[in-house]
């Protein structure tokens, strides 16, 4: 064992010598962004572009885009979209189809000159629906995203118009609730999909682990994805900043703590939290776990394995019941 | 509750426009259950007989819904907007009620939920509140609880800047665990310098109260960044910092957290590449109270795409965690429990054309403890297809394999890890045909097994439009499930139900 043992460099040393690497590093890439972007900006997206030089002529009003998008049209009064977008208060430029499309006059002029979500870069298209979303999410949030990071639109996603939109790839099998399980959990987010065939139209192995026999209750529909993951978090979220553990403890707070006795997987920098001993989509293990009885705590407890105890689970067995933490017993034993 | 969400429910109907549509659905459910009745209980209990199952208000500015009433499982909620999109309501109760094992003994949850959000000009102001409770009534009765969590949280957003205050209490209701009152302050900035650089800063207090404990504290703060360094290129840089104080803690814990990384994505012709590098480190005080150890991280990540034609994708990521200082822990066994090295590697493979869907995905996740000599290594494979043969009539499959694989002196041990990491595997088919432009069914069939379970789950659906508002549907449902650890913990039902859909 002791050959496989590999040297280690001087902790404090190390740590010293990256910190400087890194505060030094930072803000020279920093600056060299910024000049870069200063010496070389880079073209406006078609949104600012075609909105920017736009005057209240070159509104036409939906009636004038009804006249060739007839089936378009129709379908977004049956979109929760329309009942903000057809608010008679609403400026030109936020209203109706041209709100989100760009001013008509341009597109008869030119038919290239319309805001087409769907044939334009993910980045081109993001940007033209955070004119009126930057509240919500504005540009300089959502760029921090991995969805962004991976090149996907809101309208990936989002579906505006509810009858002539592409439907997902529909995946039966993707489906959870599609026929193995019936619940379907309606969204307000005017989404594709329920959330579990959205989710999993990019992420199907994530579906078929809720087909094993321990899972989160997405296949009843007593939860969805966005339960736990927050599709466009911003940087504090994503790094949890505010609390101590995972996301996981907002519906289990009781094993928030912090405790007197805490168990360091639960809340330690160096574990995968939560998910060191359960696979939360689901496991054909009991409670989710990703291993089964004593052989779970003896991954780690390697001593304990043969020596301590070899019955049943280290838990079920009545002993250390308090596994999350303890407020009274530094072995996590029932209280 | 019931009472009071179908009063709120029905005041915001009237809200709505003349689109609006109410729908019903009117059910008889048959449930059979054999073998151990009361696992087959144990998540929930479905009732049996006629039931008005479902009654829903959708309209574009509000939603009523009503599931499963009465005298069984139920769930009751009403979302609204009010004229003009400033002001959204949301409210639901629901109740679930289980059985243990001992078939005297039951459980149930009630959770009530309730959210108000107002946005006002370009700044959206929201607030909300949430109220849970549930009657937890475990086999062993000394372990019953009766936890509440109570949320309260309100904010402002802006498009650079962002606040919002929150507090949760939680009470289990008995003297085993104290009462919990967490509040947390947060503030976030975001903005641009120039077109393509954006700066991203947050900060957070969280306080922990707990009955008859000192307080504790962390403190978080975090600075990001995104560079676009041409069209195609960009980077992220952030970093983070964490204090943490808890008083009340006798073992050892991280009082600071240090996280920095950097991550570039571009593309490269017809690729899509990232490569990112974070480096973690903590100080970690002893249970002396005397020193600190300095455990630290490092993190390399890459992810490939490839759109290798239209309709067929290819990529590939990876992710190696190093631990590069590591702590002694104060226990007679002083070997690390930290793992020295963590790795992911993941192929994927997906094919989407007009009539064919078809993915093939290889997972891969190993895990090293130099000072335990264990190592260990999960495979994952999963693969699917669904195809549309004609119209009206598709199918699917899908499969997905997990195996374990272990070395070093615990696996070689008398009582071997190995037992204890079951290899498992997941089946699921299913098909759907519709007859006619009124008449459809689909039918499904789910498999799974591991050293521990074997399950199956059976699905048979046939629906028939009577007319245009006006839908019949049948159901049949029967699954089994066998124990291989605890023979009689096995249960089998099956579940028949015929609904009458409705609208008005």
């Amino acid at each position: 064992m002791t050959k496989r043992q590999r040297p280690k460099m001087d902790s404090k040393m190390g740590l010293a010598r990256l910190r400087a690497l890194l505060l030094i590093l930072g803000p020279v890439v920093f600056a060299i962004g910024i000049a870069h972007n200063l010496y070389n900006p880079l073209e406006k997206s078609l949104a600012e572009r075609l909105f920017s030089k736009a005057s209240s002529k070159d509104y036409v009003g939906d009636e004038k885009c009804g006249k060739c998008h007839y089936s378009m049209e129709k379908n977004f009064h049956n979109s929760p979209h329309s009942t903000f977008m057809t608010d008679v208060h609403l400026p030109l430029a936020k209203k109706g189809c041209e709100g989100c499309h760009g001013p008509g006059q341009f597109h008869i002029d030119d038919e290239k000159q319309v805001i087409g979500f769907r044939k334009m870069a993910a980045k081109e298209a993001s940007a033209a629906c955070m004119r009126c979303h930057e509240g919500s999410v504005s540009p300089a949030h959502w760029k921090f995203t991995e969805h962004a990071q991976a090149d996907v639109s809101c309208v990936g996603c989002h579906q505006i118009h509810p009858e002539s939109d592409p439907q997902i790839k529909m995946r039966k099998g993707a489906d959870p609730r599609s026929a193995a399980f019936k619940a379907k959990v309606e969204s307000n987010a005017m989404l594709r999909a329920d959330e579990a065939t959205l989710c999993g139209s990019c992420h199907p192995a994530a579906i078929m682990e809720f087909r094993n026999s321990a899972h989160h209750p997405v296949p009843e529909g007593n939860m969805v994805c966005s339960d736990c993951h927050n599709p466009h978090p911003t940087v504090a979220e994503k790094s949890k900043q505010g609390g101590l553990k995972d996301t996981c403890v907002t519906c289990h707070t009781e094993r928030a703590g912090p405790f007197v006795f805490e168990h360091d997987p639960v809340a330690g920098i160096g574990s995968d939290g939560c998910k060191e001993c359960h696979r939360p989509h689901g496991a054909n293990n009991p409670s989710m776990l990703k291993a089964t009885t004593r052989g779970l705590c003896a991954q780690c407890h390697t001593d304990k394995l043969v020596t301590h105890f070899p019955a049943k689970s280290c838990w079920t067995a009545g002993c250390h019941v308090a596994v999350h933490g303890s407020n009274s017993s530094p072995k996590f034993l029932a209280p | 509750m019931k009472i009071l969400a179908v009063i709120v429910g029905c005041s915001v109907a009237v809200l709505g426009s003349a689109q609006d549509v109410i729908s019903a659905k009117l059910a008889y459910t048959g449930i059979w259950t054999k073998y151990n009745q009361e696992r087959a209980r144990q998540l929930g209990t479905p009732g049996a007989g006629w039931a008005l199952e479902e009654l829903k208000f959708s309209g574009s500015t509000t939603k009523l819904v009503i599931h499963d009433l009465p005298d069984r499982d139920y769930w009751i909620g009403a979302w609204s907007v009010l004229p003009g999109g400033k002001t959204r309501f949301s409210l639901d109760n629901s109740l679930r009620r289980y059985q243990h094992s001992n078939a005297n003994e039951s459980g149930s949850d009630r959770v009530t939920h309730f959210s108000v959000a107002q946005s006002l000009g370009n700044s959206k102001l929201f607030f909300a509140f949430e109220d849970s409770f549930r009657r937890v009534r475990p086999q062993h009765t000394e372990f019953a609880t009766n936890p509440r969590t109570q949320r309260i949280a309100a904010g402002a957003q802006t498009k650079n800047a962002s606040f919002a205050v929150s507090q949760t209490r939680y009470s289990e209701g008995k003297a085993t665990q104290p009462d919990r009152i967490q509040g947390t302050v947060a503030a976030g900035l975001f903005g641009e310098i120039g077109p393509h650089v954006s700066l991203s800063g947050s900060a957070s207090l969280t306080t922990i109260g707990q009955s008859g404990l000192r307080n504790s504290s962390i403190r978080s703060l975090g600075v990001a960044s995104t560079i676009e360094i041409g069209r195609r290129t960009s980077l992220l840089v952030d970093v983070q910092r964490q204090d943490i104080q808890l008083p009340n803690q006798i073992t050892s814990y991280d009082r600071h957290r240090f996280s920095a990384g950097a991550r570039l994505t571009s593309r490269v012709g017809p690729w899509s590449v990232q490569a990112s590098m974070r480096h973690r480190e903590a100080e970690r005080i002893r249970p002396t109270r005397e020193g600190t150890e300095d455990p630290a991280w490092n993190t390399y990540e890459f992810r490939l795409a490839r759109q290798v034609e239209s309709g067929l994708k290819f990529s590939l990521r990876g992710s190696w965690d190093d631990l590069t200082s590591s702590v002694v822990p104060d226990s007679i066994d002083n070997r690390s429990f930290l793992w020295d090295d963590k790795a992911m590697g993941q192929a994927k493979l997906d094919l989407v054309s007009n009539d064919v869907y078809a993915y093939a995905m290889y997972t891969m996740r190993f895990r090293r403890n130099l000072a335990r000599d264990t190592e260990l290594a999960w495979h994952n494979f999963a693969m699917g297809a669904s195809k549309s043969f004609r119209k009206g009539f598709s199918g699917y499959g899908e499969a997905s394999f997990d195996t374990f694989r272990g070395s070093g002196a615990p696996f070689e041990s008398a009582e071997s890890l190995d037992r204890y990491f079951p290899n498992s595997y997941n089946l699921g088919v299913g098909l759907s045909y519709a007859l006619d432009s009124k008449t459809s069914f689909s039918a499904a069939v789910n498999a799974f097994s591991s050293d521990n379970i074997l399950g199956s789950q059976f699905s048979f659906t046939l629906n028939h439009q009577l007319a245009k508002d006006r839908a019949l549907e049948l159901n049949f449902a029967p699954l089994s499930t066998q124990d291989r650890q605890v023979g009689q913990a096995g249960y089998a039902s099956s579940i028949f139900s015929v609904t009458y859909a409705f609208k008005f």
